[in-house]
């Protein structure tokens, strides 16, 4: 049996050859950290469950990387999944799957975190597991085998993937992450022999005891604690804690501040799909589109000082040599000083052929200036999201912007030298009819025609079409999707009616859209689903050419659990939901009363305009408190205020 | 290093100059590439001890300088063996260059390797096929021999093969020809050679 890391080393050396991109799995680059394990008592294998190409540029494993490098008593590697044509050689040559520092397996590692910031990776998750010859079930492993722990947006729901999680962490990691090393650390210390015991009799209570610790950290979630119990109508009914220390609502983690940025990420030899420095200027949203997950589970808005960024550029650059840079939130142009940043890091970088991007611009005329001032290469087009084409729709999704100010952005973009704008759309809103579908047909030539009148036969339009997934934590988590054959109907009306020259029209399919939504809104009974399927072949979900539908559809159908059941069901307002013990911090009334408002057409402004009592202030009020002054977009918090007291105003709000 | 191919080597030393400091001069136009011309593409899983490329710089900088700024911001796996100045007018590497030699190290011992070596040297033509054509190699053969073996007893081969734009071999495409599964060979470049061999 091949178990050792030189031995993995030598049986690599024949492998890598016979595969595509072997700069994948073999580590090795320019700022990755490498220590002696023999000194490290505690181990962490990070985990992206996808490519390399893709899991190096997530941010938040860079993050996790960094911070746990810096403890002198732990080391952090990274393991990804491996494309197809390296599973078959691995699986032939019965490697283990190994982290790229040390090569030594998985199996080997004291936590392995995966993280999951989208539904569509929980198969490969499982997956990783398998070929890191490690249980796949967390009620099959002891502490002889690694923690699993896994954080990320799709975490928010943590249901589905229960039975395969040890302990899941909600929210920020920054800090929690060294909390649960060390309970790890401490609990290791007191069981040292258990790593390698063979006795259940002792590996079993052990590893409950380090759960039971580990559930005693605000924001770390251990589902084998729980029991789920459903109505006679199948619906889920309410979660039973059976371990009295472990909380019966788990409240996401945050920061009070932003900690200092990364500035030493590693350099990769093979290219990224975002092959640059992402450096984080703010964290959060105020805009509060009813759609959008990550503007509810991020609150509060918090941002970096001018200063701060333009440091960690400046280190980052040097310790990288990286040419281009991405400065990356929600929302870029409501960063508050983003004029300011942007002119000094034209002022500071100008002789360095330095490329800055600026994703999630919003729709207005400073877009183009700060896009003006930057001097992009025009040649990548001006991407624009207006997500609905009618006005009556942008009210429903509180993205209130008026065709007018659209049309006049456009007609800037086009001034200023683009010839392609993008747009994107999403269809299947709720309360979407087909003549909003229809308006994204006429919205779009709208647009093809300022840009023609500016630079004739040069404009182009892409315009991509997403569909509406009622993610959970949002004010939409009550609706209905659409089913496969409005989304259908829909499309074939844009494919029509978009067969424009100079338009270029491009979709998710169906299948992709639902099996995010039955993976996003699942409940505990999703596990053995996702198993099923994954036993099935299905891997690789977020790939358009590698999903197996077939595969999902066999599995629900093997578990006797319909799909629809999921996502296509009319649902009273009092009816719980799954995740309804995950506390992103917003209140459910505020989601459910937003909710209202929306079928009543009402917007919701920007919450930097007026506070509207989301919840955030009197669930955090003492990390309000402590960091007082404008980082933080929420009003500031006097010492005796009172959590009622918010409450009462938010009722009469 | 040794899988990190072409165009990823030419990233990775735009990265190691910026990381030191030292501007690049860069083309105008749509997109700016560093201008940075490496003799001769690398085969994605081969090492090298003697690659050779030219760069321009913005600035006007002592070799030392360089040499020392450099060491600091190399990657794990590249090392620098000589910097020299290079006359602006000089020919481009590439029209210059006439041939490699490598080192064939085989993982897997091969009892007969001399004896297929001859054999595959007494041919007249060895055909080959790159992308749907067929080319005969025979003649870009300059030299097989045996070279000691390395300090793991692993048997080694060392290849002088042509390596001009029109007329080249690849050391794999030989290993083939012997019969042997290139994956199990590991491939070394020593030397480039050009026709004015001053460079290397």
């Amino acid at each position: 049996m091949v178990n050792i890391p030189l031995d993995i080393q030598q049986s690599l050396q024949r492998i890598l050859p016979k595969v595509q991109k072997p700069g994948r799995y073999s580590g090795g680059e320019f700022n990755q950290i490498l220590k002696d394990w023999a000194k490290i008592p505690l181990r962490v294998c990070l985990v992206f469950p996808d490519i390399y190409d893709i899991g190096m540029s997530n941010l938040g494993l860079a993050i996790l990387y960094d911070l746990i490098n810096q403890r002198e008593d732990a080391l952090a590697e990274r393991a990804f999944a491996p494309w197809l044509d390296m599973e078959e050689q691995i699986r032939q040559a019965n490697l283990p799957l190994y982290a790229l520092e040390s090569k030594h397996p998985l199996r080997d590692f004291d936590i392995i975190g995966f993280t999951l910031p989208y539904e569509s990776l929980f198969t490969n998750a499982l997956n990783i597991l398998d070929l890191a010859q490690i249980p796949l079930f967390s009620s099959q492993r002891t502490s002889r085998h690694p923690l699993i722990i896994a954080g990320g947006h799709a975490t928010f729901n943590p249901e589905p993937m229960h039975a395969f999680i040890d302990a899941f962490v909600i929210g920020e990691g920054e800090e929690v992450i060294h909390e649960v090393l060390d309970v790890y650390a401490s609990w290791k210390k007191n069981n040292p022999y258990l790593l390698n015991d063979d006795n259940d009799a002792q590996t079993i209570p052990a590893r409950k005891e380090l759960l039971r610790r580990l559930a005693q950290l605000e924001g770390v979630y251990v589902p084998t604690f729980y029991q789920a119990t459903y109505n006679l109508d199948q619906t889920f009914s309410h979660l039973v804690c059976s371990e009295p220390s472990a909380p019966a609502v788990i409240r996401k983690r945050i920061v009070a501040k932003l900690p200092p940025p990364p500035e030493k990420f590693i350099v990769p030899y093979i290219e990224t799909i975002h092959d640059r420095i992402p450096i984080e200027i703010m964290r959060g949203c105020t805009r509060g589109c009813r759609f959008c997950q990550a503007g509810m589970v991020t609150r509060p808005v918090r941002e970096r000082s001018v200063g701060e960024i333009i440091k960690a550029i400046e280190e980052s650059l040097k310790n990288t040599g990286y040419e281009e840079v991405g400065l990356l939130s929600l929302s870029s142009s409501d960063y508050t000083n983003i004029i300011e940043l942007i002119s000094t890091i034209n002022s500071h970088f100008s002789t360095d052929y330095l490329s800055v991007s600026l994703p999630s611009l919003r729709i207005e005329s400073l877009s183009v200036e700060l896009m003006n001032i930057l001097g992009l290469a025009r040649r990548n087009g001006f991407t624009l999201a207006p997500e609905a084409a009618t006005e009556r729709m942008r009210r429903i999704i509180n993205k209130p912007v008026s065709t007018e100010q659209l049309l006049e952005t456009v007609d800037a973009i086009y001034r200023n030298g683009w010839s392609t704008i993008k747009l994107y759309f999403m269809i299947g809103h709720p309360l979407e009819t087909l003549e909003d579908v229809q308006a994204i047909a006429d919205l779009s030539k709208m647009v093809l025609h300022v840009g023609r009148k500016h630079i004739g036969h040069r404009a182009q339009v892409n315009v991509g079409v997403s569909t509406f997934i009622p993610k959970p934590h949002t004010p939409f988590q009550w609706t209905v999707c659409d089913s496969e054959e409005q989304i259908l109907s829909k499309l074939e009306l844009l494919k029509e009616k978009l067969r424009v020259k100079g338009i270029k029209l491009t979709w998710n399919p169906p299948d992709a859209t639902f099996l995010e939504a039955w993976l996003s809104r699942g409940d505990r009974r999703m596990s053995a689903v996702i198993y099923q399927a994954w036993k099935l072949g299905a891997k690789f979900d977020a790939w358009n050419d590698q999903r197996n539908l077939s595969a999902w559809l066999q599995a629900f159908e093997d578990n006797q659990i319909d799909p629809h059941f999921y996502t296509h069901r009319e649902r009273s307002l009092e009816e719980a939901f799954p995740w309804d013990h995950i506390d992103i911090g917003v209140r459910k009334n505020y989601l459910l009363e937003d909710y209202k408002w929306s079928l009543a057409e009402k917007t919701r402004p920007d919450c930097r305009t007026q506070c509207y009592a989301c919840g955030i202030l009197p669930k955090y009020n003492q990390l309000r408190q402590n960091n007082p002054g404008d980082s933080w977009k929420c009003p500031e918090v006097k010492p005796k205020i009172q959590e009622s007291l918010i409450e009462h105003d938010a009722v009469t709000n | 290093m040794r899988f990190c191919g072409h165009l990823d080597l030419f990233r990775t030393w735009e990265r190691t100059f910026r990381r030191a400091a030292l501007h690049l001069s860069y083309t105008q136009g749509f997109k700016h590439h560093p201008r940075i011309n490496i003799a001769s593409a690398l085969p994605l899983g081969f090492t090298s001890s003697n690659e050779i490329m030219d760069v321009w710089l913005d600035s006007n900088i002592s070799i030392e300088e360089i040499s020392r700024s450099l060491k600091q911001t190399l990657p794990p796996g590249l090392s620098i063996n000589q910097i020299s100045f290079v006359d602006i007018s000089a020919p481009s590497l590439q029209s210059t260059l006439l041939g490699s030699e490598y080192l064939a190290i085989f993982l897997d011992d091969i009892f007969d390797l001399e004896e297929r070596v001859t054999t595959l040297l007494n041919q007249t033509s060895i055909q080959v096929e790159r992308r749907g054509k067929i080319v005969d190699i025979r003649p870009f053969i300059y030299a097989i021999t045996r070279f000691p073996n390395d300090n793991k007893g692993h048997q080694q081969l060392f290849l002088f093969l042509s390596s001009t734009q029109e007329k080249n071999a690849r050391p794999d495409e030989v290993i083939k020809a012997l019969g042997v599964d290139p994956s199990g060979v590991l491939f070394h470049r020593q030397k480039l050679i050009f026709q004015n061999n001053s460079q290397s």
